[in-house]
């Protein structure tokens, strides 16, 4: 394997210059609750098998090749803790969860690349905080849009029937109409299996439809009602939805 | 105090951590108290568990008459977290009964925003006259978010009920010029079977806004994005037109797909409110929120209409005419924009250098308002 310098890639790839910080301009982690993570109580990733580590080696290498930016919209955020509908903890769950999301898509391969950090409002979030239904998520992606240059990822409290929502295949004109031009995830479970959900739905933005078995990312509809069963083991990403994803106009080489 | 541990069963049904949520059977006596338990305090437990789950358990399998107290009861709680309330208000919404409506209506006034907006739609969905009064007599909200509930929950209930007086104030379309129109999609529109209607209706979640649906159903199709219309059984074609004018309706709903064609949810509703010389014609978010507009005037049995977006962010810019026979619908004139035009921009959170600031060590757990 080639040798990766690090100052050659964040220059090249992340445009970034000068004095490094690893966690906030190489990885985009700019949250610290205890750690960037947060608490953690011997999580182990899936792909490595290993416990929670920011794997810088890997990690270049994966953004060195295909790879797509995230905005992360944080819907309800306030710096006021003491109304924000988006906790301390649940900027580093985010973290932690896109973390997964770089294990898990590690397989495709596919990097992450940039993480753009962005918000809504309390007061402009109005009831996006609490999606009902797919509809509802439907509307949040219409009504807002992150920067260009990323898939915009909208993280709420909760959603009613499911936990989290995308179109396959996603759009790269975040201003069509007529379909979701995001991903919306629920922040309301775990660590991990909330770094399944978002690698699964922006899996569907990148164009992956459910798979057949639980073990895999995409998990399996097996009721045929559109929602695919995942849990925190749902993993697996095969060569051929590898493929798929790195295909997406959202791809940047 | 020791957590207390659910059964497999019970916890299968509140589980944090499942995409997929399960199917709800017909739930014990037992089963009921334990699950109202979860609803009032999650972290009792061992598991990590979702009060809104219970919730959502509760009122479906539980029974509308064992269900409504508890979910009166929790919409109500003060020191419950806002989802929590929100759920409970929109399964009482679900449930529908006089009994939910009165558990509501009870709730007008709490202090939560989120969830004060919460009961004002789920109001809106199922309310009666009772309800529309009540809700007439209260002041209209500084919030225009929780303003804008108020008046399209109050336009809901009356538009179901064919009273006066509470309809959406009156709202100038955009002045579209179809020739102006750009990045122009495709608009079609096919009379379904009944059949294909049925089918359709099987797979539609959610409330039906108090109307009954007809047997046969339209559907869109614009750009990649399909929508289906499903009319009120009230107005069936042969009659549409001639009813239109006596009285205010909930014509229809419009519902999106999910990928696949796979669910269907209700994205709008259509009312109608009779004018001088024909209909005004408003095509309403549930949310409140009108992004269409226009109006019908009727022609011997055939209803003409003409439809153009309104003024608001994300709006995408459309104009169409068309009539409406006892065989469906013709499309006359068609220039819809297949983007949308005033999107709202999210906020950077960090500035341009960065900061940990946003997450301050002060900070402690326990005065997080959400859980």
């Amino acid at each position: 394997m080639a040798t990766l310098s690090l100052k050659t890639i964040a220059k090249n790839r992340l445009g970034k210059t000068g004095p490094l910080s690893v966690n906030d301009d190489v990885f985009g982690y700019v949250y610290r609750n205890g750690g960037v993570f947060g608490p953690l109580a011997g999580d182990i990733l899936p792909g490595t098998g290993l416990p929670t580590g920011r794997a810088l080696g890997r990690h270049l290498e994966a953004i060195s090749g295909k790879s797509i930016d995230l905005v992360l919209i944080l819907v309800g955020y306030e710096t006021d803790s003491t109304v924000s509908a988006v906790s301390p903890d649940d900027l580093t769950k985010i973290q932690y969860a896109v973390q997964v999301m770089r294990d898990l898509y590690a397989q495709a391969p596919l990097g992450i690349r940039f993480l753009n950090w962005q918000r809504i409002s309390l007061a402009d979030a109005e009831d996006y905080v609490d999606i009902e239904d797919h509809d509802e998520a439907e509307d949040l992606t219409d009504d807002w849009n992150g920067p260009n240059g990323g898939i915009d990822v909208f993280f709420v409290r909760t959603i009613g029937d499911a936990d989290g929502w995308s179109h396959t295949p996603g759009s790269c004109d975040k201003d069509e109409k007529g379909e979701m031009t995001g991903t919306v995830v629920s922040l309301d479970d775990s660590k991990r299996y909330t770094g399944i959900v978002l690698g699964h739905e922006v899996g569907h933005y990148l164009g992956l439809q459910h798979a057949d078995a639980a073990t895999k990312m995409m998990g399996v509809d097996s009721d045929g009602d559109g929602i695919g069963f995942v849990d925190s083991n749902s993993t697996l990403i095969t060569p051929a939805e590898g493929n798929t994803m790195r295909g997406h106009c959202a791809v940047v080489d | 105090m020791r957590p207390a541990r659910l059964t497999p069963a019970v916890h299968r049904l509140v589980a944090l951590d499942q995409h997929h949520r399960p199917p709800i059977g017909r739930l014990s006596e037992a089963q009921v108290r334990t699950l109202t338990q979860v609803a009032i305090r999650p972290a009792a437990f061992e598991q990590r568990v979702s009060a809104p789950l219970a919730i959502r358990a509760l009122a479906r399998g539980a029974g509308a008459a064992r269900a409504v107290p508890i979910l009166a009861r929790l919409l109500g709680a003060r020191a419950a977290a806002p989802p929590t309330r929100i759920a409970a208000a929109r399964e009482l919404a679900l449930i529908g009964t006089a009994e939910a409506e009165r558990a509501l209506l009870r709730r007008t006034r709490v202090e939560d925003p989120h969830v004060r907006r919460a009961v004002l739609r789920a109001l809106g969905s199922i309310g009666g006259p009772a309800a529309l009064r009540a809700l007439t007599r209260m002041r209209e909200p500084a919030d225009p978010a929780a303003r804008r509930r108020l008046l399209f929950a109050r336009a809901l209930i009356a538009h179901r009920h064919g009273l006066e007086g509470a309809s959406l104030p009156p709202v100038e379309g955009e002045p579209r010029r179809p020739e102006q129109i750009g990045d122009r999609t495709t608009l079609t529109a096919v009379l379904e079977s009944v059949a294909a209607t049925a089918k359709d209706r099987e797979r539609l979640r959610g409330s039906t806004f108090g109307i009954r649906l007809a047997p046969r159903a339209i559907r869109l199709l614009c750009g990649r994005a399909e929508r289906t219309v499903f009319f009120n059984r009230e107005l069936d074609p042969s009659r549409m037109a001639v009813r239109l004018r006596k009285r205010p309706w909930v014509l229809g709903l419009i519902v999106s797909w999910t990928s696949e064609r796979r669910l269907a949810g209700v994205k709008h509703i259509i009312l109608t409110t009779p004018e001088d010389d024909g209909v005004r014609v408003d095509i309403v978010r549930r949310d409140g929120r009108r992004t269409y507009t226009g109006r019908a005037t009727v022609d011997g049995g055939t209803l003409q209409f003409t439809i153009t977006d309104t003024e608001r962010p994300a709006t995408a810019p459309t104009y169409v005419t068309g009539h409406l026979t006892a065989r469906g619908i013709v499309l006359d004139r068609v220039a819809v924009s297949g983007r949308r035009i005033g999107v709202r921009p999210t906020v950077a959170l960090l500035p341009p250098t960065r900061s940990r600031a946003l997450v301050p060590d002060s900070v402690g757990k326990g005065d997080y308002p959400w859980r």
